[in-house]
């Protein structure tokens, strides 16, 4: 059998290479087929007389299904350049038909969306160029962009384009462990075009099946952006699930079989407390039969082979992404009885911790990674359980929640031994209690970026990035400082202020005046000049609108009354200060009043203490936190999502069941080989030797599993 | 061994898309460089979208596409480096969208030639005012 199975893995790896080599876009360092020279961009190319020789089009995602269509169209259209001399308006006019081309498509949840469009000129050379078109586009959705889960996403759900409706997805998966034997299938997507809003945006269908189990599950779910309905303050995203579930898994020389139907929700806040962490909770009603085929001689005395049940769950979490590191804190808490009791049979507590961090390296594509979970239950045994409601483990995981937006293990998992075998020991099947422990480390030996180095590296692209991401915050600033109700009483307080401060400086001026006629007439008259402009706008600023509305008048008098600086970091003074220049600065050093100095003094306070520096603070703050998952988001895919990658594997386990009849923690120390090619293949291979066997006991796990996206 | 010959950047076109909170209003703002012989070009976009429900579909209130005068190239390519500032997104948001909004309503309802000049020179006029946020 392993002599077949390695055959496969064989195949799974030239079908990789396969794949790889027909997806990937040749771009930098690749032969050119002319004898390329290199290219200056303030070459005048259209002057110098050069004929376009080919025009590419490239994007990371071009061979999405759905999307390789319109990239197909789009680049016919650009071949019309081909043969043609080089015209500059016509190669921009090219590049401006390029953002009609609506990618990624717009999935109306989503709140940033980037396009960038980048267009290069190579193999310049006998007069003749080759044009190359590269577009890259992410569409993010803040709340989900924050939590772990989405560092495994891929690259093109990162990106947001696979948030397409109306069309099937399949992803067919293959699978091996030694327990279930070599398990195919697939899973079958359809997100309705016309969905109401957040009610159904999903129906999945999930199919595995090998000589020894299965896996049938039937979902509907849908997904909601709380934004500024009655729950926005408490909830910024909320999803349910409805999912039919039928499975059959081996357990030593048994099986077990769940069948149930699950009601689930689920919700994550708006960022809390000083570490701006969202909390999710949720909870899921299951109903159905659990059922085995243990002798009795082999279950515990409180535990029964089979019956149906109702359970109720709930669940508790955080979690967050920091620079090159995330993690998550989930507990869970599943009360459930038999359909003839009358009150809990059993407790289950699961807690699930993980984290995950991505360590630089020289080359940004190559980091290490590192990703560590420890997962802990106990199960409270009130009457008699259903025996596949105790804890069995290996190197399978149970999901305690269903879907994928929330990760949370509630089995241990340990590499080394075949699934649902760890937990069979004599005397009672399944334990009561675990806790496991895995880490794994993996680093890619060779890799091909998502976007050419030779792109990302320019430094307009760079500007490009810092340009949208500071404007985008800044929109969301002045959008969140509008809407803040404390802005207007504030803005009028201080408007006020201005005013009652800017006539009593004027009536001490006037006053000062009147008895110092040694101090120049003109510095008088520019005092006087710069109060009365800074008056008259004060006085404006608090009357009713002449035109426009109460926000549109506020916004133009804090322009020209308060300070602020311009984007080529110019101080702006605003009318406050040029009257306080012109009036203490200038001529109150030549009068020495104390009651200008005094009035002046007032004006400053106001000014420096305004509650409204206060606001406008608060609110670029809040926009840069809620935008700082977009950012990350951004940068990762520029700067380090590979293409194609090849990375060996370490892994580490260490799991301990109880009640323990001997043989304490158990271990898992292997090696693997992980190649992922995005959007196409996730093939990982890999052994896990068992150091610390049970009678019976395999010296070790062989495991692959290989997934291919997007067939079609 | 081999020289890598490298390929040169002409042009970068960068598009951005804020939603508001509610899904309600979006605004797009764009900006453009092409390179050529040594002398950039920069523009700016902006459009303002909105719409009653979240169903619906968008429509543009303003959009306004404007080479930004070369005295003013200086100016963007700054901002193209550190972004607009939210003195600049506030001006845009207001003053700019007001002024865009007039014009696009004085266009649409111009019959006479008049009137029809009239509108030309305040959609003029508007294009004015946007490219005033690179003023300093």
């Amino acid at each position: 059998m392993r002599r077949e199975l390695f055959a496969l893995a064989l195949w799974g790896v030239a079908h990789a290479a396969a794949q790889a080599a027909e997806r990937i876009p040749a771009v930098d360092g690749s032969p050119d087929s002319i004898a390329a020279k290199d290219c200056k961009a303030d070459q005048n190319f259209e002057k110098a007389g050069y004929v376009v020789r080919s025009v590419g089009l490239e994007s990371p995602f071009s061979k999405l299904p759905w999307l390789s269509a319109r990239m197909n169209a789009a680049e016919q259209t650009l071949k019309k350049l081909e043969g043609k001399p080089f015209v500059s308006s016509e190669v921009t006019e090219k590049r401006d038909e390029l953002r009609n081309l609506n990618f990624p498509p717009d999935s109306g949840e989503q709140r940033v969306r980037f396009l960038f469009v980048v267009t290069r000129v190579k193999g310049c050379d006998g007069k003749q160029l080759d044009l190359v078109y590269s577009v890259y586009s992410s569409q993010i959705l803040p709340s989900f962009s924050g939590s772990i889960e989405s560092l495994n996403a891929t690259a093109a759900k990162t990106a947001g384009a696979e948030d397409v409706k109306g069309r099937l997805r399949f992803t067919p998966r293959l699978n091996y462990g030694s327990a279930q034997n070599l398990m195919g299938g697939g899973r079958l997507d359809y997100a309705p075009t016309q969905a109401a809003d957040g009610l159904v945006e999903n129906l999945t269908a999930d199919v595995s099946n090998s000589s020894t189990a299965h896996e049938r599950s039937l979902t509907l779910s849908g997904s909601k952006e709380h934004t500024e309905d009655a729950l926005a303050r408490w909830i910024a995203h909320s999803e349910w699930q409805l999912d039919y579930r039928d499975e059959l898994q081996p357990s030593d020389k048994s099986k077990i079989n769940t069948r149930r139907l699950a009601a689930q929700w689920f919700a994550l806040t708006p960022p809390l407390g000083k570490w701006a962490l969202p909390v999710r909770f949720g909870g899921a009603l299951d109903s159905g039969k659990l059922d085995s085929d243990f002798t009795h001689a082999q279950l515990a005395p409180d535990s029964v082979r089979s019956g149906s049940y109702n359970s109720l769950k709930l669940f508790l979490g955080t979690t967050g992404r920091r620079d090159r590191s995330g993690f998550s804190a989930s507990y869970g808490l599943e009360a459930g009885m038999l359909e003839s009791a009358s009150r809990p049979d059993w407790v289950k507590h699961v807690v699930d911790l993980t984290h995950e961090v991505s360590i630089p390296t020289n080359d940004a594509h190559r980091p290490v990674e590192i990703e560590s979970r420890l997962t802990a239950g106990y199960l409270q045994v009130k009457g008699a359980v259903p025996v596949a409601t105790r804890f069995f483990g290996g190197n399978r995981e149970d999901a305690f929640i269903v879907g994928d937006s929330w990760s949370m293990r509630s089995n241990p998992f340990i590499r080394s031994i075949p699934s649902g075998t760890f937990g069979r020991e004599n005397g009672g099947v399944g334990g009561t209690r675990f806790a496991a422990f895995n880490v794994t480390v993996a680093y890619p030996v060779w890799n091909r970026p998502l976007v050419p180095t030779e792109v990302a590296e320019t430094g307009e692209v760079q500007d490009a990035i810092n340009f949208g991401i500071n404007t985008a915050v800044n929109v969301l600033a002045t959008q969140t400082l509008a809407r803040d109700k404390r802005r207007e009483p504030v803005l009028n307080e201080l408007f006020s202020g201005f005013r009652d401060g800017l006539a009593a400086l004027l009536k001490d001026v006037n006053a000062a005046r009147a008895g110092s006629p040694d101090v120049a007439s003109d510095m008088f008259d520019a005092c006087v000049s710069a109060i009365g402009k800074a008056a008259k706008n004060s006085e404006k600023a608090l009357a009713p609108p002449e035109e426009g509305d109460v926000e549109e008048q506020l916004d133009r008098y804090v322009m020209l009354l308060l300070p602020y600086t311009t984007e080529r970091g110019v101080y702006k003074p605003g009318q406050i200060n040029d009257a306080l220049t012109a009036c203490t600065a200038g001529l109150n050093a030549q009068l020495g009043n104390a009651s200008i100095a005094q009035d002046g003094k007032r004006l400053a306070d106001m000014l420096t203490a305004s509650k409204y520096m206060q606001l406008k603070a608060e609110a670029q703050r809040m926009a840069a936190e809620e935008l700082a998952p977009a950012e990350r988001t951004v940068r990762t895919l520029f700067d380090e999502v590979n293409l194609l990658s090849l990375s060996p594997v370490l892994m580490f386990d260490a799991a301990r069941m109880g009640p323990d009849r001997g043989l304490g923690t158990r271990y898992g120390i292997g090696l693997g080989l992980r190649a992922t090619l995005v959007n196409s293949v996730d093939f990982t291979l890999g052994y896990v030797a068992n150091p610390r066997r049970a009678a019976g006991d395999s010296a070790g796990a062989f495991f692959f599993t290989m997934q291919i996206r997007d067939l079609f | 061994m081999a020289t890598e010959h490298k390929s040169a950047v002409i042009g970068i076109k960068v598009d951005f898309e804020v939603s508001s909170k509610n899904g309600l209003r979006q605004v797009l703002l764009g900006l453009d460089k092409t390179v050529e012989a040594n002398l950039d070009t920069w523009s700016i976009r902006f459009a303002l979208n909105e719409r009653d429900k979240k169903s619906d579909g968008w429509t543009t209130r303003v959009k306004l596409n404007v080479e930004v005068k070369s005295i003013h190239n200086n100016a963007a390519e700054i901002a193209a480096k550190t972004g607009l500032t939210m003195e600049q997104t506030t001006f845009l948001l207001t003053d700019a969208a007001k002024a865009a909004k007039a014009a696009q309503a004085a266009k649409d309802s111009a019959t006479t030639p008049e009137t029809k000049a009239s509108a030309k020179k305040q959609v003029a006029d508007s294009k004015e005012v946007i490219e005033g946020v690179f003023e300093e």
